[in-house]
């Protein structure tokens, strides 16, 4: 779909190449633009009259990158899979669901025996790195079953056991523990008495005690650069832990033989095992490790204040837009993820307001863009040209 | 003599069922009767699981003789119950009412034969129960690893369709009457069994069978009604047996004797037909009959009872024993007839099927038709879908969008609203002036072809910007449009046009006014009866377009494209405009099933229109066979008409749904009933197997080869 085009000899002429190339080569794309320019409109418009301010703004985008990191770390899991057996796991938005559950009775268990109390810091970890690890059981369960009798079955094939195994694993943890939601237990984590010390302050006896800056249900009024912002501390640690955790997996990509022998495998299946690879295991450990951030990004999304309640079809919603984010970025393409997961938490949180639109409309711009992606980049942001062979 | 591999496969299976029984799987289905007093679902279910997996154990062991088989399978039955038996125990230790919120207490349920076990007294009754049946019936089941192939299906088909006739007594009791039954049974034999011993010679051998049949029909009509009349039909009287009162024997008293006179006329020409008929006009007729006859048993019974239960199971049994024997014979026979007399003998049976079809919601009562427009209407948009995925090879998970559009376009036409009024909004219209005002508003009629019309337009236009995208991408992007127009439909923003969150209620029932013809004929389509018209005949409509499309030139184009893209297009097919096609005809066909679905339901409700939809379609599809249009039927009443039967196992349908799709996916990937493949040329069949294939090149060298040494001589 890209025309060779020999170096332009004049602006004119790039200038002429670029017009003709979107609109009649390419009417999609002309009719696309119309649309953007129109959207890019009434954007405009709602920030000249006062509608969207800065303040606005820089509020909707913090608690985008917070929501967005989420989704990248589930994307992340679609793209690795995607990388190496070309199948979309439908079902690994039921494995960020299944990440929340065993958080929420790891945090139970916790809450029933003390140590969420005395220790809570540490509960928490704990909590994150149970729900990463029963996330990562489902996913080994799910290969073992549902995904490997049918590695080479034509690709319609795993698309439906997917779903199928979607539906199973959503349905089966409604009947398990309950169709009700659950409720995240309100924790507090209390740090820094000494250097935030005028906050979280009650009277206890008589005697004011200020107990620090809450880093998990805390709201506070901060002053930046003039702006007053009311933060939540949360959206900030899910951030970063999230950036810190696809780091991680960044590193374990390139740096380590595992990681080697994945993207040797994603590369060509029978040439990886030619070269001594243990293809189902690199499979299965691919399969772990998109597990074990969807299952922590399960508990994090579950921790910050508002997303508590959670319901066995909660991995929905949240499953399909991190596949559009996968898309968007390109899928197969890891920093693609992240990207896109980052991008679509802040379209998502801004689109609305800035265009005006009912909030109950949020989906239907994450999917819009999709479109837009795709009409401009089919092959994602930071996709590569995947040859036909090969899709 | 217990390989390590028999241990490992029963801790799965093991695994799995303690999983299942977690979920609290037992205890709902507790009070759920099968055979009444007698026997619950959950025994059933219990039984299914030991046996499953002792079966499964035991099965590769059938090379090495009984003994090993049957050993087996007791180890596999065995670990099984020891599984739950320490389930049961540790729940009696530890409390796992948070976590587990549907486990009930499984002391004293199914797991412990309803004895309350009491491990500090000693009482563990309940418990050696349990182990003693995994045990037996893991034996058993090892066992039937050596049981004769055929005998084996016949038993199980037999004994899971008594079951799910048992759970669904309910709703299917009211349908025939035995004595009908019966008489419908013994016109059909008598008129077979003297069209088989008809003379073979006779050239209009059709119409001989149509008239001894007939003929039969009218002698039974003739001596019935004589003795219905002489109090044949009084309590008591020869021709009413038990049950309720015969629906068609009735017609002999209550003066509609020329109806009853051309019931039996129709089943005799069926029963001489079906003497020559194709195999599967012989057996579907054979089927027919017996679950007719089996209704009626249920019927006289009035309730499941172990007597009926086991008359059920022997006419089934007999029904699969000889359903294949007797599609043998009748191939033979079919096979002798001229292909001239074969194609008008189709002709003739197709247009008696239509005439039972008519009359069938008569008889089904609203319930059952409830249940086959909702298959016409999935088999409808199976088949619609179809034209996309099984014939183009363009993946579509948003296919719900197409359905909606098609329904809210119905909704929009034909009630009062913003468009339909001229821009004022209803709500400021006084009533009385509502009519008046709003001229814009449509019947059912004038609006569908509308609804169709727009539906295929707007699939076309959504196909534009995803024509480019292959597999996946096409997937996930149609999937975000079916989830845009989702969110459109329940938004506050278009609430004023589309009805928010409530919908649009309610949709004017269909009306088919034939005053001009005769004063009293006016069809109102207001229940699931009438409708089921309404659906068959898009149904009907669907399977014949795509019948004929299939195998014409566009039908090969998709085809070609779904083969192979880039070939397509070298050899001369137009990829955009044959994929918008494919789009518009397919999207053309959720959008009438959706106007019908709207008008039936008598009003549109956004919860209706969710990716549920889409997954059902899809899945119907691929579990009755890609590419065909059989399949979409058989595939529509699996999974939706059985569900919608068993209603009351709600809570475990979709769970039983997503573990269907995922296991039919590994143990048949191409579906229940794959397409034919296509036929060469007239004449030709297909070799089955590469080793046929073999055979018949073979066979084509050695006719070369005789050829060669008749030309040498």
């Amino acid at each position: 779909m890209t025309t060779k085009s020999a170096t332009p000899r004049s602006a004119t002429d790039a200038i002429t190449r670029l017009v003709l190339r979107n609109t009649i080569r390419n009417p999609l794309r002309f009719v696309g633009l119309i649309l953007l320019g129109y959207i890019a409109f009434i954007a405009l418009s709602n920030i000249i009259d006062g509608d969207y301010t800065l303040e606005l703004f820089v509020r909707q985008l913090i608690f985008g990158l917070s929501q967005g990191s989420i989704y990248a770390l589930i994307a992340l899991g679609y793209t690795l899979v995607y990388g190496i057996l070309f199948m979309i796991n439908f079902a690994h938005g039921e494995v960020f669901m299944a990440g929340a559950y065993f958080g929420f009775f790891a945090l139970y268990a916790m809450g029933e025996t003390g140590l969420l109390q005395s220790q809570t810091a540490l509960a928490l970890i704990l909590a994150v790195v149970i729900g990463a690890l029963g996330s990562a059981t489902v996913a080994v369960l799910l290969e073992r079953i549902a995904y490997r009798p049918l590695r080479s079955a034509p690709r319609l094939v795993p698309l439906i056991t997917a779903i199928g195994a979607s539906i199973t694993l959503q349905q089966l943890f409604l009947r398990l523990f309950g169709a009700s939601a659950r409720r995240y237990p309100d924790v507090s984590l209390y740090v820094l008495p000494n250097v935030f010390k005028n906050l979280e302050c009650s009277i206890v006896e008589g005697v004011e005690v200020c107990r620090g800056m809450d880093l998990i249900r805390g709201l506070y009024t901060v002053d930046v650069l003039g702006l007053t912002l009311r933060l939540r501390p949360i959206t900030f640690i899910v951030f970063f832990i999230s950036l810190a955790m696809m780091g991680a997996l960044w590193f374990i990509i390139q740096r380590t033989k595992t990681g080697r022998a994945m993207r040797a495998v994603a590369e060509d299946k029978s040439t990886a095992l030619l070269m001594g690879i243990n293809v189902d295991r690199v499979i299965v450990t691919t399969f772990i490790l998109g597990a074990l951030l969807a299952g922590a990004g399960g508990v994090l999304f579950a921790l910050i204040p508002g997303n508590g309640q959670i319901t066995p079809t909660m991995g929905f919603l949240p499953g399909i837009k991190a596949f559009t984010a996968a898309v968007v970025g390109g899928i197969g393409n890891i920093p693609g993820a992240m990207f896109g997961g980052l991008f679509l938490g802040v379209i998502e949180a801004i689109g609305p307001s800035l265009l005006g639109l009912d909030h109950q409309l949020r989906d239907v711009i994450a999917f819009g863009m999709l479109v837009f992606v795709l009409i401009f980049r089919p092959t994602g942001i930071f996709g590569e040209v995947l040859s036909e062979k090969k899709v | 003599m217990v390989p390590g591999d028999t241990l490992r496969k029963s801790l799965s299976f093991t695994a799995g069922i303690l999983i299942l029984t977690l979920t609290g799987i037992f205890g709902s289905f507790e009070s759920r009767a099968v055979i009444r007093d007698t026997l619950y679902f959950d025994m059933v279910l219990l039984t299914v699981m030991i046996s499953g997996t002792a079966y499964l154990v035991a099965a590769p062991l059938r090379e090495r003789g009984l003994v090993p088989a049957v050993l087996n399978g007791l180890v596999g039955g065995l670990v099984v119950t020891v599984g739950l038996a320490l389930l049961v125990i540790l729940q009696l230790n530890v409390d796992m009412r948070f976590v587990f919120q549907n486990l009930g207490n499984l002391n004293g349920g199914t797991l412990t034969f309803k004895q309350t076990i009491d491990p500090g007294n000693g009482s563990l009754n309940g418990l050696l129960l349990l182990l003693a049946y995994g045990a037996g019936l893991g034996a058993l089941a090892g066992a039937l690893v050596h049981a004769p192939p055929r005998l084996r299906s016949v038993a199980v088909i037999s004994a899971t369709l008594t079951i799910i006739l048992g759970m669904v007594f309910g709703q299917v009791q009211r349908v025939i009457a035995l004595p009908d039954a019966l008489m419908l049974l013994v016109v059909v034999s008598v008129a077979y069994g003297v069209a088989l011993r008809l003379p073979d010679t006779g050239s209009p051998r059709l119409t001989l069978r149509l008239g001894v049949g007939a003929a039969i029909g009218v002698a039974f009509a003739i001596v019935l009604a004589l003795i219905a009349n002489n109090g044949g039909l009084d309590s008591g009287g020869i021709l009413r047996g038990s049950g309720s009162m015969p629906a068609i024997l009735q017609m002999t008293i209550s003066g509609s004797l020329p109806g009853f006179m051309a019931v039996l006329v129709v089943a005799g020409a069926v029963g001489a037909l079906a003497a020559g008929g194709s195999p599967l006009v012989h057996n579907g007729t054979a089927y027919l009959l017996v679950f007719l006859l089996v209704l009626g048993v249920m019927n006289w019974q009035g309730r499941m009872t172990i007597t009926s239960a086991l008359l059920i199971f022997g006419l089934l049994a007999l029904l699969f024993w000889f359903a294949p024997l007797m599609a043998q014979r009748a191939e033979r026979s079919f096979e002798k007839t001229p292909r001239q007399d074969q194609q008008r003998m189709l002709l003739v049976f197709a247009a008696a099927a239509f005439g039972v079809m008519i009359f069938a919601p008569q008889f089904l009562g609203l319930y059952i038709s409830n249940v086959f427009n909702l298959i016409a209407l999935y088999a409808l948009m199976g088949i619609g879908l179809n034209v996309m995925i099984g014939y183009a090879g363009l993946l579509d998970l948003g296919y719900v969008a197409s359905f909606a559009i098609g329904a809210y376009t119905l909704g929009i036409l034909t009630t009062p609203n913003l468009l339909t009024c001229g821009g004022v909004h209803p709500d400021n219209i006084p009533f009385p002036e509502i009519e008046a005002t709003c001229t814009g508003v449509m019947s059912f009629w004038a609006a569908w072809p509308f609804c169709v019309l727009f539906s295929a337009l707007t699939g076309a236009l959504l196909g534009i910007p995803v024509l480019r995208l292959r597999g996946d991408y096409l997937a996930i992007v149609t999937l975000g449009f079916g989830e845009i127009i989702n969110r459109i439909i329940m938004s506050n923003t278009f609430k004023p046009l589309l009805g928010g969150a409530q919908g649009i209620t309610p949709i004017p029932t269909p009306a088919l006014d034939l005053t001009a013809v005769n004063d009293t004929w006016v069809v109102n389509f207001n229940n699931s009866a009438s409708f089921f018209y309404l659906f068959m005949f898009g149904l009907g409509l669907a399977a014949f377009v795509v019948y004929r499309l299939a195998n014409s030139r566009l039908g090969r184009a998709w085809r070609a494209i779904r083969a192979d893209e880039d070939v397509a297009q070298a050899m001369g097919i137009h990829l955009v405009r044959n994929k918008l096609l494919a789009f518009g005809i397919s999207s053309a066909f959720a959008g009438l099933g959706g106007a019908v679905f709207g008008a039936s339901v008598q009003g549109i409700f956004p919860n209706s229109f969710t990716l549920l939809v889409s997954i059902n379609v899809l899945s119907l599809i691929i579990i009755g066979g890609m590419g065909s249009i059989p399949g979409m039927v058989v595939g529509a009443m699996i999974l939706v008409g059985l569900p919608e039967l068993l209603r009351e196992l709600d809570a475990y349908r979709l769970l039983a749904f997503g573990a269907l799709l995922v296991t039919v996916m590994i143990v048949k990937p191409e579906g229940l009933l794959p397409p034919k493949p296509a036929r060469l040329s007239e004449g030709a069949t297909p070799p089955q197997s590469d080793a046929e294939m073999v055979q018949a090149v073979q066979a084509a060298q050695g006719v070369q080869v005789a050829q060669k040494g008749s030309h040498g001589d």
